[in-house]
């Protein structure tokens, strides 16, 4: 950091674990470098000052290095000269509040005239100096794509990070590993046991998320650190790390498990699942040997200097072995907030919103708020908003250690999506009181059968289906329906594992890879239905609802719902089918005994018949948009609903609520030219890393609006590729009119040309890709082309053109749209809009 | 590096080979850990240092001498033994961490910490809460503490002889026995060691002087009669006010006109000298974090620190000295310009070795001073 | 240095949607920033067009605009709002690029709008890989070797040069070409 005055300070000296080759934001960092010297250290420190002085920065920079590991000699890779990813995952592991400081900076303050927020009494011209290790993983979406190729390469693949704090590096390393949430808790959970040693080592060369795991495997084996570093790169000082922590698996396994072994386990955060299971006991035999022995979880504060101030922050982490630190506060209320762990497909950063409003909601309401969560890139772990924050991992045993400390008066599971839904029944056990929406609630909306015997109480049609187990059963409920049928895992977020199927073999790979990853809980076959997929977010206290709106997915149902285009006020609706909807809702909440936040997905099919798909008796990704949209403040509001509080005496009419004067757009946005290999055809599955908004008085402003936010940027070339199957050909042709009334040259496969053609629509036929040059993907490739508009058949088809013209097309920059309600969206908005004359509409003024 | 591993898994033989350790200290609380380095009983002052990096370099400050030192960074060793020794031996009275590194990593590496303090026979503990003991020292203020692997102690017993130790003699034990040049061939300076890190030399040597180190108890008149372009008044360690034959020598050598540029110690004695008084911290500044704030440019600089006297600035007469640096945390003095005279004089140290880089300039400063070029 | 007391009004451009690479972190220090203005009684003016930040919220900026994050959409807000300074630094690489050609078409100085917290100088200093190189270089910082080429002929002769592995990027990276942002070559 520099200030005008030219004073400079380095907030934070981090180390990848990954050698150079390895985007920053793909590797295993950790903070404060662990193999360099102070000579080394000095070196690249004065270095960046240097730099930072020489660019005349006022405010926050950050420099990449690449130091050669047996010379002096370094580079200088990068320098950002803003706040970046690095500066979110320094700021959290020090506790310097960097883009606090570069605001103030900003405004023409010095460092030393800028007050140290933790400390209170130093100021920000000081260097933090850590007393723990932070480590930091990146979370990569391979179980989404699993057809990408997992390779790691200077091209970010990352959608987010899990951070956490020890004394010690393995500490660091096994706390880091459990927050991932990918069915990973130690160095076991990828298996190459079944490798020989040869094949092993030659594996070592792959640079991919799972290396971590494979050079745990040959430390096992005793292949010589020599051979891994010459092979990996990664320094010796973390391969005998790894080894560490295996030889700690091996002394489980085979000694006897005293109270010294114990203490030691738990110093390197091996948790109480893995050590049962390496020992032979039970989860709570070792449980309860911990308590019996005192080898309980103590906290640490986060001071940024190392204890020498007192400091006044409550920002912890845990230790095993040592002094606690925490006070027991015992004046007021106390809610335990869980975020929502790392920022992945399907839960993203609405949930941290949730989890923010709801934090400061009941601190309005005086309670004393202390929030969970290990993802150093949210607000939600900025340590001033909850009263304390614990950065900790969001498993059952963490946040038990946490609640026999702090003995909370309640828990809120509803805002942290899947992550804190997983816990309620850990939370019940352990005497917690969840607030708002009971657990058992909770399960019945996910339990197929006592959710239908609910459906049927409150006469609301679903549609039909079955819970399976096994692919033989989902063939037969599949059979039974008709295809095209749903199937999916029961208890899941961001619809991971959900497909269509339109046959037996689809329905036989699908339960494949669904039962890859271990399954508690039952597979669901529903009848595929299309219609308009409809959704809601309302708010109940028990007695009233209130629904601040109805909001449309244009895509017709079958794309997911976090991937799809909507827009609210529901724009195609009748009467009708709204009223009918609002009154569902209600019978559901009700029924259900929602105290609290509820979301459904209903499907109507015709005018009006609605059939209900989902329910979630928590709050969803939607959230945010609606609230801003709307302004209703609906976490706040579910929040008091929480704490007893009833709609009507909070100032709310109950029921739909008027609609705003705004429509709103809210398009999801990808990232798939980031992940090579993927299939980007928008399917069941969630695969949209981001959103934005249009919002404008008008339908087709909003649209627009929406589009230009999300990089669509049209026209250009004006040239378009359509490619659509048999049944789609009739809208193609409308489409097709439409866009070439507006100036577009149409390019199609034989089949739609054809359609087009005949139609009057002017479209030149082009090759498909299988047949000989010039053909499609020379099209895509000779970079003239704005738009491929691809409805593909349903179903993974990889080996299709399909694949490789949507592939293709993103790699070069051109946008796909894969559905006809899209295609559809896009030209209306293209025919209405001009970019130099939006509207701008401030939401703060909104309602 | 590998080399340096004893390749067995450290859990299945147990801690049986690990002797116990404890630290008791002069309030009565007692830490158990386990012995690294010496096995003997040590009685010390007890400091802490929140460095990050630079171990080696803390463990050859001859300014710890008379203290046992607390690693508040709890993973200590990680890159093991380098060529970075700023004396020639280890000098702290014992040395206390929360975890040495089972084996280093670093293409300098010569050894393993391990080893290290066993060839200096410092006596060590490690596996104790350093963070617990830290806040300890910082509530309490600095105490004396013991090491030993002796488990039937007495604890009476040990903290009546803690109460009565105390930290002296120092300097003539870590000052060199005979005066030695750094051969070079621009300005001659004269440093006075008094428990001089190695980097102060070098830095004026790098710059191209030739500097003579003379023991701490050298006359003035020698000094001054070797004719130097400036003299440098080192670093050490203990109590200021205790050297008071230093002292008077250096009353003479302020009375002559030659350029001084003194460091820590040699900060406090000027001061001392030319009528200022010294106290001593609650706990000391130890580390490389602490910003200075140049008064005159009113420019922060990120500085290394190892000193618990500090000078006190209010009964400074202000005509014969001036502050010229200032601790931002705590407003502690931190640097002194005399009036009148060539004579500047810093707390912290601009040296580093370990620590930040940021003050070499005033070696730059002392140059001109003598006449030099940079 | 006493606070500059002509600023009293700043646009805070955010990051836009969530994608990897440019994601939550820049909704935290956008908050922060937001945060830390207006405890300097500063009004602030938000534009992000991502909803689901807890920065695009009324009890974080006091106007705030979902709108997309267009150099279009930008001039009209400017326009419209009249602020005195814009501080693009918090919303990653889209915020600086939009800032960056605003200020070069004069558009900014036109508008009576400075950049505060960095000025375009330092961001081409060292964004633009050539600026980067030569900066690099005056200060005796080194990088790695480098070339800025037109055609693949001249590219294989300094690969070749220099010796593989190396990397391949465009020399400034605009929203619009990041397609492909880095691609290791061995051979």
């Amino acid at each position: 950091m520099r200030d005008g005055a030219g004073n400079c300070i380095t907030v934070c000296n981090m180390e990848n674990i990954d050698p150079v080759g390895v985007h920053t934001g793909d590797s295993i960092v950790v903070a404060p470098s662990q193999t360099l010297g102070d000579k080394e250290y000095q070196m690249l420190r004065t270095s960046a000052l240097n730099i930072i002085s020489e660019l005349n920065i006022t405010g926050g920079c950050n420099v990449q290095y690449a130091l050669h590991p047996e010379t002096f000699e370094y580079c200088v890779i990068e320098v950002n000269p803003r706040v970046s990813r690095s500066s979110a995952l320094a700021s959290k592991a020090t506790g310097y509040p960097i883009a606090k400081v570069a605001a103030k900076i900003a405004l023409g303050y010095n460092l030393d005239e800028i007050k140290n927020a933790i400390t209170q009494k130093t100021y920000a011209s000081f260097e933090p100096m850590l007393d723990y290790v932070v480590v930091k993983i990146p979370r990569l979406p391979f179980d989404k794509f699993i057809s990408a190729k997992r390779t790691l390469t200077t091209q970010m693949k990352a959608t987010g990070e899990v951070m956490s704090i020890c004394n010690n590096f393995e500490g660091a390393l096994m706390k880091a590993i459990r927050s991932l949430e990918q069915h990973v808790d130690s160095l076991m959970s990828y298996d190459f046991t079944d490798l020989t040693d040869d094949e092993l080592i030659d594996q070592l060369k792959k640079v991919d998320d799972m290396r971590m795991w494979r050079i745990a495997e040959a430390c096992r084996r005793g292949i010589s650190y020599n051979l891994i570093h010459e092979i990996t790169k990664v320094d010796e000082w973390f391969i005998d790390k790894f080894a560490i922590i295996t030889e700690m698996e091996t002394a489980l396994k085979t000694q006897e498990l005293t109270p010294e072994l114990l203490a030691e386990a738990k110093r390197i955060e091996f948790p109480d699942n893995v050590i049962a299971q390496l020992t032979g006991k039970t989860e709570q035999e070792i449980h309860d040997m911990r308590h019996a022995n005192g080898i309980v979880a103590a906290y640490k504060i986060v001071d940024t200097c190392a204890a020498e101030f007192a400091a006044e922050t409550p920002y912890y982490y845990s230790v095993y072995g040592s002094e606690n630190e925490v006070e027991q506060t015992k004046d007021k209320k106390k809610v335990l907030v869980l975020g929502s762990g790392p920022i992945r497909i399907g839960q993203g950063i609405e949930f941290d919103f949730c989890s923010v409003h709801c934090t400061w909601a009941f601190a309005k309401d005086g309670y004393e708020t202390i929030i969970v969560n290990n993802n150093p890139e949210t607000v939600s772990t900025d340590f001033d908003i909850a009263d304390k924050l614990y950065f900790e991992p969001l498993t059952a045993e963490d946040v038990e250690s946490i609640v026999d400390i702090e003995k909370p008066d309640g828990a809120v599971v509803q805002f942290g999506g899947q992550t804190a839904i997983k816990l309620t029944e850990a939370l019940m056990k352990m005497g917690v009181p969840i607030l708002g929406t009971s657990a058992e609630n909770v399960d019945k909306a996910e339990d197929r059968e006592l959710f239908d015997e609910i459906l049927e109480e409150c006469e609301i049609p679903r549609p039909t289906g079955g819970t399976v187990f096994t692919a033989e059963e989902a063939k037969e409920v599949a059979n039974r329906l008709g295809y095209p049928v749903l199937v999916r895992p029961s208890y899941v977020l961001g619809g991971q594992g959900m497909q269509i199927a339109i046959n037996d073999n689809d329905i036989d790979e699908f339960i494949g890879i669904i039962n890859r990853i271990a399954q508690d809980h039952p597979i669901l076959v529903d009848k595929y239905l299309q219609g308009k997929e409809i959704e809601v977010d309302a708010v109940c206290d028990g007695t009233d609802i209130l629904i601040p709106g109805i909001m449309e997915h244009i895509e017709r149902a079958g794309i997911h719902s976090g991937d799809s285009i909507s827009v609210y006020p529901a724009q195609s609706l009748t009467e009708g089918a709204k009223a009918k909807i609002a009154e569902y809702t209600r019978r559901l909440a009700k029924s259900l005994h929602v105290i609290g936040m509820i979301n459904i997905q209903f499907i109507v099919c015709g005018e009006d018949d609605v059939y209900v798909i989902e329910v979630n008796p928590r709050s969803s990704r939607t959230v945010p948009y609606i609230s801003k949209v709307t302004g209703i403040p609906i976490v706040p509001l579910a929040t008091q609903v929480i704490t007893g509080k009833k709609i009507k005496d909070l100032g709310y009419t109950p029921g739909l609520q008027p609609e705003a004067d705004y429509v709103a757009v809210k398009m999801p946005v990808f990232s798939f030219e980031k992940i090579r290999g993927a299939d980007i055809s928008l399917g069941p599955e969630m695969k949209s890393t981001g959103e934005c908004l249009g919002i404008a008085k008008t339908f087709d402003e909003a649209l627009y609006k929406a589009f230009i936010g999300a990089g669509i940027k049209l026209p250009k070339h004006k040239n378009m590729i359509m490619t659509v199957r048999d049944e789609d050909h009739a809208d193609a042709v409308e489409i097709g009119r439409r866009f070439e009334k507006i100036g577009y040259h149409i390019f199609a496969t034989s089949g739609t040309a054809r359609a087009l053609n005949e139609a009057g629509v002017k479209a030149t036929p082009v090759r498909k890709i299988e047949q000989e040059s010039p053909n499609l993907l020379d099209l895509i490739l000779g970079h003239k082309i704005d738009l491929v508009i691809d409805i593909p058949a349903q179903g993974a088809e990889h080996s299709r053109d399909g694949f490789v013209i949507r592939r293709n097309a993103i790699e070069t920059g051109v946008n796909v749209l894969t559905a006809i309600d899209t295609a559809y969206a896009l030209i209306t908005s293209l025919e209405n809009t001009d970019i130099k004359k939006l509207s701008l509409i401030d939401i703060a003024k909104v309602q | 590096m590998s080399a340096f591993l004893l390749r067995k898994n450290i859990f299945t033989k147990g801690k049986g080979e690990q002797m116990k350790a404890f630290l008791i200290l002069e309030d009565g609380t007692v830490f158990t850990g386990t012995s690294i380095g010496s096995t003997r009983d040590m009685i010390s002052e007890i400091v802490f240092n929140t460095s990050m990096t630079g171990y080696l370099e803390v463990l050859t400050d001859p300014s710890y001498a008379g203290q046992a030192v607390v690693m508040t960074y709890p993973l200590i060793g990680n890159y093991g033994i380098t060529p970075d020794m700023e004396s020639l031996k280890a000098w702290p009275d014992g040395y206390i961490v929360r975890e040495l590194s089972r084996m280093p990593s670093n293409f300098r590496c010569e050894g393993t910490i391990q080893d290290f303090l066993k060839k200096y026979d410092i006596p060590g503990i490690a596996g104790v809460d350093t963070r617990a003991l830290t806040k300890i020292l910082r509530e309490k203020g600095t105490m004396n503490g013991m090491i030993t692997t002796n488990e039937n102690y007495d604890l009476d017993e040990v903290i009546s002889k803690l109460k009565n130790y105390k930290v002296e003699g120092v300097v003539s034990k870590v000052t060199c026995e005979e005066k030695y040049v750094l051969e070079g061939t621009g300005k001659k300076v004269a440093l006075l060691d008094l428990g001089a890190k190695k980097n102060i030399a070098k830095s004026l040597n790098d710059r191209g002087c030739e500097v003579t180190v003379y023991p701490a108890d050298t006359t003035a008149d020698e000094i001054i009669a070797s004719n130097p372009d400036g003299i440098m008044l080192s670093n050490g360690p203990g109590d200021p006010a205790e050297c008071t034959s230093i002292i008077k020598e250096i009353k003479k050598l302020y009375e002559t006109d030659i350029p001084i540029f003194a460091i820590c110690l040699g900060h406090q004695l000027m001061a001392l000298a030319t009528g200022g008084t010294t106290y001593k911290l609650k706990y000391g500044h130890r580390g490389g974090n602490h910003p200075v704030k140049d008064l005159q440019t009113g420019r922060v600089y990120i500085s290394s620190q190892n000193h618990g006297y500090v000078v006190d600035e209010d009964k400074i007469d202000p005509n014969v000295a001036v502050p010229a640096f200032k601790n931002v945390n705590d407003g502690t003095n931190e640097g002194l310009a005399y009036v009148g005279k060539n004579i500047f004089t810093v707390q912290f140290h601009p040296e580093a070795c370990p620590g930040p880089q940021d003050s070499g300039y005033l070696f730059d400063r002392f140059l001109e001073m003598m006449g030099g070029e940079k | 240095m006493p606070r500059d007391n002509s600023i009293k009004k700043v646009l805070v451009i955010g990051s836009g949607p969530i994608v990897i690479g440019q994601a939550a972190e820049f909704d935290y220090a956008g908050t922060q920033a937001c945060r830390s203005l207006k405890e300097e009684g500063i009004e602030v003016v938000l534009l992000n067009s991502n909803p689901a930040t807890i920065m695009t919220d009324k009890d974080i900026a006091d106007r705030v605009y979902i709108e997309p994050l267009t150099i279009e959409v930008v001039e009209q807000l400017i326009k419209k709002e009249k602020p005195d300074s814009v501080l693009p630094t918090l919303g990653g690489q889209a915020g600086l690029n939009l800032a960056m050609e605003l200020e070069e078409a004069g558009f900014l100085k036109e508008n009576n709008v400075r950049l505060i917290g960095t000025t375009s100088e330092t961001i081409k200093k060292a964004e633009d890989r050539l600026e980067f190189k030569a900066t690099m270089e005056k200060i005796g910082e080194p990088v790695a070797a480098s070339l800025v080429v037109e055609n693949v002929e001249d590219g294989l002769a300094f690969a070749n040069k220099i010796g593989y592995p190396v990397v391949l990027r465009p020399a400034y990276t605009l929203e619009e070409a990041v397609v492909v942002s880095h691609m290791i070559l061995s051979s």
